[in-house]
Order: C-alpha cells, then structure tokens, then sequence
C-alpha cells in the first residue's frame, strides 16, 4: 500500500494546479481557496509518501497539520465563499480559519512526543498516535482537529450536495451537477478514512485519500467543462 | 446562508461561459438514480458528522 500516497501527491498537485490556472484565467476567491486547500492536501500526502523511506518526527508533524488538520477546512472555506456572496460572512470566516491554522501550527510544534521512534515500514496513521504522547495529543491536536474537519467535511461536502440539488431540480447543466456529485463523493472518501482511522482501520486512510482526489479532480474537470451544443432541429 | 439569494448566484455563475444547451431531458437516470445518489450522500455526510461530533465528546472510540 506504500505506493498509493505517492500516486495521490501525483494526482493532488496536478489537481492543484488545475485549479490554481483556472483562478489565474477567471479569478475568484473560491478557486484560490481550493488551490490552497489541494496544496495541503499535497503535502499531507507528500510527506505520507517522504515518511515510507526517511523516519522524522517534523515530518510527521507536518503530514498531521497539513492532512488531518489543514485540508478539509480549506477545500470547504473555497466552496463557503462559493455560495455566501452576501456581506462579509465568508471573509470574516476566513480571517477565523486562517487565524486557528496559525494556532495549529503553533500547536502542532507544542505538542510533545513519547521515545518511541518512527517505523518507516509502518504507516503513519498507523503510529502517530504513539509518538505524540496521549496527553499531549488530547490536550493539544485533538479539538482542534475535529473541529476544522467538521468545519470543512460539512461546508465542502454539504456545498456539493446543495449545487448539485440546485441543478437537478432545476434540471440544467447536467455536466455540473455530475461533477458536484463526484466533488461531495471524493470529499467523503478521506473524511470516512479519517473515520476508519479514529476507529484502527489504519489502512484505510491512504486508499480513500486516492480515491477522494481522483473522485474530485474528475468532478472538477466535468463541472468545468464546457457543455456541447445541442443538434439543431431539422 | 441566504439561500435564494445564493442558489440565484449559484445558477448565474454556473451559466455564465456556458453555450446556450443548459436544459437536459429528463431520463431514468436524472429522475430515478441521481436523487437515490443525493440521498445517500447526504445520509453519508451526517454519519460522518455524528462521528466527528462523538469524537470530540470522546464517546466514539479512539485507538491510543
């Protein structure tokens, strides 16, 4: 399984990218956030990927902000200001995201580790837990963490669910409302990982984060695209 | 969320750049399997927020 994180960092730049070049063609705020949240995507499974052959404690602090803390927060901050236009809730909401993933970084770096040391033959969602002390993962990462998940698995995910419900009842662009689908079901798939991985389905996590990329990635280029012409009547 | 005012952005966003085939016709597809879809992941989406809420309140098991 050690290859899977290394075809999801392929997929998740590419992803990034895709992104970023459409938020330089046609601006948007919600496009940059995705760019950024994709990036940390990226580099939670980047590291995933450096941490299957170098051991390193900052590391692994950096594939826990990054992946478990960072990601879904931003991906749903890109789509919160998708939908809210109206006054300044969505910038208010992301002075408030960006300032709690300050503190996450402070905290991340805070938060103290037992002597056992990395196993590079073992997944890290499999021994993190083992080397940030329990008390320290509990009093510093634990609250935060489900927060900003919560934040960004119910704003990304509800946020696809709702514009592809949009489209369907109105039954317009159906490429839309496929790739909405596509987008909630790939955010769902590394958000049931973090799940299964809370739960000591350890193994789960590097499977779904493929699989939500991929899912995403193909939900934004439908959604993206342009609607072919229908047939003139003859 | 003001939802018209957001589903009307939603919609004005979504057909601006678009050639002018918005509609599609409806198909067992479109009325049968997509709203099943919806469902499910909105009842996906809520087991997942149930878990992550009992999280924090440290009912849902944590491995340590």
């Amino acid at each position: 399984m050690t290859y899977i994180p290394y075809l999801s960092t392929i997929v998740t730049f590419a992803f990034a990218a895709a992104v970023f070049n459409r938020y330089r063609q046609r601006g948007g705020t919600h496009l940059l956030l995705w760019a950024i949240g994709l990036i940390f995507y990226g580099l939670g499974t980047l590291t995933e990927s450096i941490l299957s052959f170098t051991p390193g404690i900052f590391l692994l602090r950096i594939w826990y902000l990054t992946g478990a803390m960072l990601t879904a927060a931003w991906l749903g901050m890109g789509t919160v200001h998708l939908l809210v236009r109206k006054g300044n809730l969505a910038q208010i909401l992301t002075w408030i995201l960006a300032a709690v993933s300050v503190l996450a970084v402070i905290l991340i770096f805070l938060v103290p580790t037992t002597s056992v040391s990395y196993d590079i033959a073992r997944p890290a969602s499999e021994q993190y837990r083992e080397i940030f002390t329990s008390n320290g993962f509990r009093s510093y990462l634990l609250a935060p963490t489900i927060i900003l998940n919560l934040y960004g698995t119910i704003t990304l995910v509800g946020g696809a669910i709702y514009s592809a419900f949009l489209f369907w009842r109105k039954r317009i662009l159906i490429n839309r409302m496929f790739g909405n689908i596509l987008i909630a079901a790939g955010a769902l798939s590394p958000a049931m990982g973090g799940t299964f991985l809370r739960a000591g389905l350890t193994d789960m996590l590097y499977l779904s984060e493929f699989i939500g990329v991929v899912l995403m990635f193909i939900g934004f280029m439908m959604a993206t695209s342009t609607q072919p012409e229908p047939a003139p009547a003859t | 969320m003001n939802t018209l005012y957001a589903e009307s952005l939603i919609i004005e966003y979504n057909m601006s750049g678009s050639g002018p085939s918005k509609r599609f016709s409806p198909s067992v597809l479109t009325e049968t399997l997509i709203p099943v879809f919806l469902v499910i992941l909105v009842l996906a989406l809520l087991a997942v927020v149930i878990l992550l809420a009992l999280s924090l309140f440290g009912i849902f098991p944590t491995v340590s």
